[in-house]
């Protein structure tokens, strides 16, 4: 006799066992699900825009960014000619 | 009435349109700004003979200096100046007095991740106190990208191209183009009171070759002939801190900077024929103090102290070597 045909009425318990499960958690009466409310129009940032202060230090980088250019610039304009370049 | 009634709701459309335009016309009135700086300084040069290519003469000279610059802005976008240079240099009667002339356009814009900003200069210099002429032209752009890296560290890739066309005789050896490449990277440190940045530098300069009579008193000297290459390589690393302290701020810059010349020079006496190629090495350390008297004024001293280690040294046409010192006191106006 095969190991099947043995152990055949436990194979069915353990087959049917997940059936019955299902079965019974249909009558249980749920909740009615809903989705969750939606928070607050004052409440909702989904991309904050970028604040004052970082604002603020990004033009300020700029302006530094900006100054050191004139300042090289400027020194280039000055140094620059026969001696500086003379190689 | 009815007459008044139909005329108000005629007009009521056109004077909401009106309102807007008027708020419209508001908005481009705040987008487009003004601003500029008036300097007036002075300072001194150790090796004032060296930096202006001649042999022998006076070390050390003074000079006075006005600087005056004014730009507008557009859309907060796109900046357009100009700036005037005086740079008055009584030793050699005036000879080497300088004025500069600068036209400038910026443009920037935030990409989001990256920020981009490209510009151009191009700019006339003038030589000699009492008889200005024409000594050289020139034209500077640059490409940067900006890349924020978090909220206090960015990094910055710079493209330049410029040229210089030289104008009077006695420079008409200096033309030709510069291309540098470089990467550099900025720490913003106490909530952007202190900057620390630092960086490398890699380009060429190309110039057209020099003669015996480029470089002032050679000839008077015992040379017969010159062919100096300038067409070199130079690199470079360079790093500033800065920080300021209420109406007090110091910065202090460093560089070291390596040339390389594609050819050999070549001199000659009666007595020798010389060939050498310059090679130079040199440090500059630098530190500069300001103090703001007011949101509009301030006051600022510089010192640089630069040292050169070249090829060329005692018994070559030219001794590149050896230190220069600069100071420079400066009151600038801005508004």
């Amino acid at each position: 006799m095969s190991l099947f045909l043995r152990f055949r009425n436990v194979l069915f318990l353990l087959f049917s066992f997940p059936f019955f499960l299902i079965a019974s958690d249909a009558d249980v009466v749920r909740p009615p699900v809903t989705p969750p409310a939606p928070p607050a129009a004052d409440e909702v940032v989904l991309e904050p825009a970028p604040s004052d202060a970082a604002k603020d230090t990004e033009e300020k980088r700029r302006e530094e960014r900006k100054k050191e250019r004139k300042e090289e610039r400027k020194k280039k304009q000055q140094k620059s000619g026969k001696g500086k370049c003379k190689v | 009435m009815q007459g008044l009634t139909a005329l108000f709701l005629i007009l009521a459309p056109l004077l909401c349109l009106a309102g807007e335009e008027a708020e419209e016309a508001e908005e481009e009135v705040a987008a487009l700004s003004f601003g500029g700086s008036v300097a007036l300084g002075g300072g001194y040069e150790s090796d004032v003979a060296r930096s202006q290519g001649v042999v022998g003469g006076r070390l050390g000279a003074a000079d006075l200096l006005v600087d005056a610059q004014g730009e507008m802005t557009l859309f907060e976008e796109a900046s357009f100046g100009a700036s005037f240079l005086y740079d008055l240099l009584p030793a050699y009667d005036g000879r080497y007095t300088r004025m500069a002339l600068e036209a400038t356009a910026d443009w920037y814009r935030d990409l989001g991740p990256v920020e981009l900003d490209l510009g151009g200069a191009g700019g006339l210099s003038l030589i000699d106190r009492f008889a200005p002429e024409p000594y050289f032209g020139s034209f500077d752009s640059y490409a940067e990208l900006v890349i924020p890296h978090g909220e206090t560290l960015e990094w910055l890739v710079t493209l330049t191209a410029a040229y210089q066309h030289g104008l009077r005789a006695d420079v008409s050896y200096l033309r030709g183009p510069d291309f540098f490449l470089q990467g550099a990277v900025r720490w913003y440190f106490d909530d952007d009171a202190g900057t620390l940045g630092g960086g490398y530098r890699a380009g060429v300069s190309l110039r057209e070759e020099a003669g015996l009579y480029d470089i002032a008193g050679l000839a008077e000297s015992g040379y017969i002939a010159l062919t100096a290459c300038n067409e070199h390589f130079e690199q470079a690393l360079f790093a500033k801190v800065s920080y300021v302290a209420q109406r007090f701020s110091v910065i202090g810059r460093f560089s070291a900077i390596h040339r390389y010349a594609f050819a050999k020079d070549r001199g000659a006496t009666l007595a020798a024929l010389k060939e050498k190629r310059r090679i130079e090495f040199v440090v500059a350390p630098s530190a500069e103090f300001r103090f703001a008297l007011t949101d509009s004024f301030d006051l600022s001293a510089e010192y640089a102290f630069e040292y050169t280690i070249s090829s060329l040294g005692k018994g070559d046409y030219y001794d590149m070597n050896g230190p220069r010192h600069t100071a420079r006191v400066l009151a600038t106006q801005r508004f």
